[in-house]
């Protein structure tokens, strides 16, 4: 647990909290936008506060998220939505600072849940993946691009296109077999492949950009409500089954990719409101309605990791971008980083939880900052963010070709948006592409191509197996729902 | 526009793309070092697995009931400031990365909204003046300092 002793982890995880509360409070820029805007700048780290910081961030906006969602009722992330049924109703009863307290409390209690189980889960997962044969890790990669069937939002089909297109996007540059170049139209910037970053912020930052400015001004915050107060034994005692029932939750959720954390906070609060002895109280400024989605959400923050270190799957947008950071170090999630890099996971693991401590420690003090920053003007905030954008994509690799290619990955996320498609089976096609075809080549080669190799090697089939009755499952339930 | 005619469109879209990415794959050649599969193999498989969604996608477009569409953004405000963004990109390598972006913020602002002046003329600069300091002076990396000003 080095990261303790590195003042430098240190300072990177509490500066990724302080950004991601912020980030997390400004309405419009979720956890993976503001992870994707600093994923540039991790390029000059060493990989452990690089990665650290990444987390830290997704751990922050988890809890700046609920700052809007309880004072304004506008949610700053997608997963706060459900606190505003009761945080709201609490702030119009003045109690918005208490609302602020359980929403920090239980957050914290949620993220070190979440972190126990990522600890706990994820090793043991790995070691069974590391027996896998090429063979299974190609039948994994199709497994990882199935689970499009859960991310597609509805639609199987388009999440499919949206995945096509990043497969494609995944095999610009030299083939890995022979080395011919591939869809590089003769531009020698081409030939190392489109890096997985520019793809993430392109479709995350600058495609939210695009649409932001065509949306009204941000809600503002009053002054009023705005002394934070931390819950009394008495009432912690009182939350502890509503957020009992938030960890339950958010592990099962997180540990499913695609599920993410705002699924997990809307059926937890489901759930605390049935098993609560009074539920007519939900929805009227129960704290309890605070607590189960505040620790469903958070805890999710970890659990969503699961299958990213473990797999090398990412199962949300912000498990994605982590992994787009651990890329830029030359690192690959899945089983063999706990072989060639358990310092890093070890690392991550020990930043995590300074980060539940820098959010404890920070969310006492940022809340005045934080509603300050809400209540700047829009115009100026869409600037600064772009002006960001562009210079911490150019400071990657001193290119101003990636920075227009970010824009053009921008235009088409934009478009995707517009369409309903889903951006994150593109992003899961591209960090997933070179995986798939390699290992699938690679088995060929060496079973002289016969491709019986799928099915003879029992890993490989039963990966296989269940990515098709997966797909299949969302196909039928795709079909019932437009029948 | 309907659901469903952006669906078609999506459709379209889908398979133009495959068309023209199968093209490109069919095109590619073979090398000395290659496997049986060939640097085209698997992108004619994803472009048939474009191909397919798209033309499914038409298919239960044209079939199923009308949908109403969610709204949609603005396209002009977005055109405008993709605009703005590109003529930054051009402008960097001429003006320099601190005026470039300074400009850039200012016109930004400006579209977004803000009222003309003193207070975003001091924001254009702010930013531009900030930037250069974090990115140029304290990170070290090198921007275009602008051949109007004899930079390279």
């Amino acid at each position: 647990m080095g990261a303790f002793t590195d003042p430098w982890t240190v300072a990177t995880a509490f500066g990724g909290v302080l950004w991601g509360i912020l980030g997390g409070a400004l309405p419009g820029i979720s956890p993976s936008i503001a992870m994707a805007l600093l994923l540039p700048f991790t390029y000059g780290m060493e990989p452990i506060p690089a990665i650290v910081l990444l987390a830290s961030v997704y751990v922050g906006a988890e809890y700046g998220g609920s700052i809007p969602a309880i004072l304004i009722r506008t949610p700053g992330t997608n997963s706060a939505a459900a606190t505003t049924l009761d945080g709201y109703e609490m702030a119009r009863q003045g109690k918005g600072g208490e609302a602020l307290g359980i929403s920090l409390i239980s957050g914290l209690v949620g993220g070190l849940f979440g972190l126990v189980v990522l600890v706990l889960a994820t090793e043991p997962l790995a070691r069974v993946a590391l027996a896998f044969t090429p063979a299974a890790y190609f039948g994994l990669a199709v497994l990882g691009l199935s689970v499009i069937a859960s991310l597609a939002g509805g639609s199987l089909t388009k999440g499919l296109i949206a995945a096509a297109l990043g497969l494609m996007v995944a095999t610009v540059g030299t083939d890995p077999v022979s080395g011919v170049p591939r869809f590089t139209f003769g531009s020698p910037e081409l030939l190392g492949g489109i890096r997985p970053i520019l793809v993430m912020v392109g479709l995350f930052a600058v495609a939210e950009m695009l649409v932001q400015i065509g949306e009204p001004e941000w809600a503002k915050v009053e002054a009023r409500d705005t002394r934070l107060k931390l819950p009394s034994l008495a009432m912690f005692r009182r939350l502890l089954p509503a957020q009992a029932i938030g960890c339950g939750i958010g592990t099962f959720e997180g540990v499913t990719p695609g599920a993410g954390g705002t699924i997990a906070a809307f059926m937890a609060y489901n759930e605390a409101r049935r098993w609560s002895k009074n539920p007519d109280a939900f929805g009227k400024g129960a704290p309890e309605g605070v607590a189960a989605p505040e620790s469903a959400n958070n805890v999710v923050t970890a659990t969503a990791l699961v299958p990213l270190l473990s797999l090398g799957i990412p199962g949300s947008n912000s498990a994605a971008i982590l992994l787009g950071g651990f890329l830029v170090h030359g690192l690959t999630p899945g089983p063999l980083l706990f072989e060639r890099a358990p310092d890093v996971v070890w690392g991550l693991y020990g930043g995590l939880l300074i980060a539940n401590i820098a959010m404890l420690l920070l969310g006492l003090v940022i809340l005045t900052p934080a509603l300050w920053l809400v209540n700047r003007p829009k115009p100026f905030l869409v600037a600064t963010i772009l002006a960001l954008i562009v210079s911490g994509v150019f400071a990657i690799e001193q290119s101003l070709f990636d920075v227009g290619l970010v824009l053009v990955v921008g235009v088409i996320g934009y478009f995707l948006r517009w369409a309903g498609v889903p951006v994150l089976p593109l992003v899961l096609g591209v960090v997933l592409g070179f995986m798939l075809e390699s290992n699938y080549r690679r088995s060929l080669v060496l079973s002289g191509g016969d491709h019986r190799v799928f099915i003879e090697d029992p890993v490989a089939l039963g990966l296989l197996t269940a990515a098709v009755l997966l797909t299949g499952f969302s196909l039928w339930r795709e079909f019932r729902r437009n029948a | 526009m309907s659901a469903s005619a952006r669906d078609i469109a999506l459709g379209l879209a889908a398979l133009v793309l495959a068309g023209a990415y199968w093209a490109l794959a069919v095109d590619l050649p073979i090398s000395l070092l290659s496997d049986a599969v060939g640097p085209g193999g698997v992108p004619v498989a994803i472009a048939m697995l474009m191909a397919a969604a798209g033309v499914v996608l038409i298919l239960r477009s044209l079939v199923g009931a009308p949908r109403e569409a969610p709204p949609s953004p603005a396209h002009g405000r977005a055109a405008g400031l993709l605009a703005l963004l590109v003529a930054y990109v051009l402008a960097v390598p001429f003006i320099g990365y601190p005026m470039a972006l300074g400009l850039l913020a200012g016109a930004i602002a400006l579209y977004a909204g803000a009222r003309s002046g003193l207070g975003l003329a001091a924001f254009a600069i702010g930013i531009g003046v900030l930037f250069w300091f974090g990115f140029v002076r304290v990170m070290g990396i090198p921007f275009p300092a602008g051949t109007l000003f004899g930079g390279i």
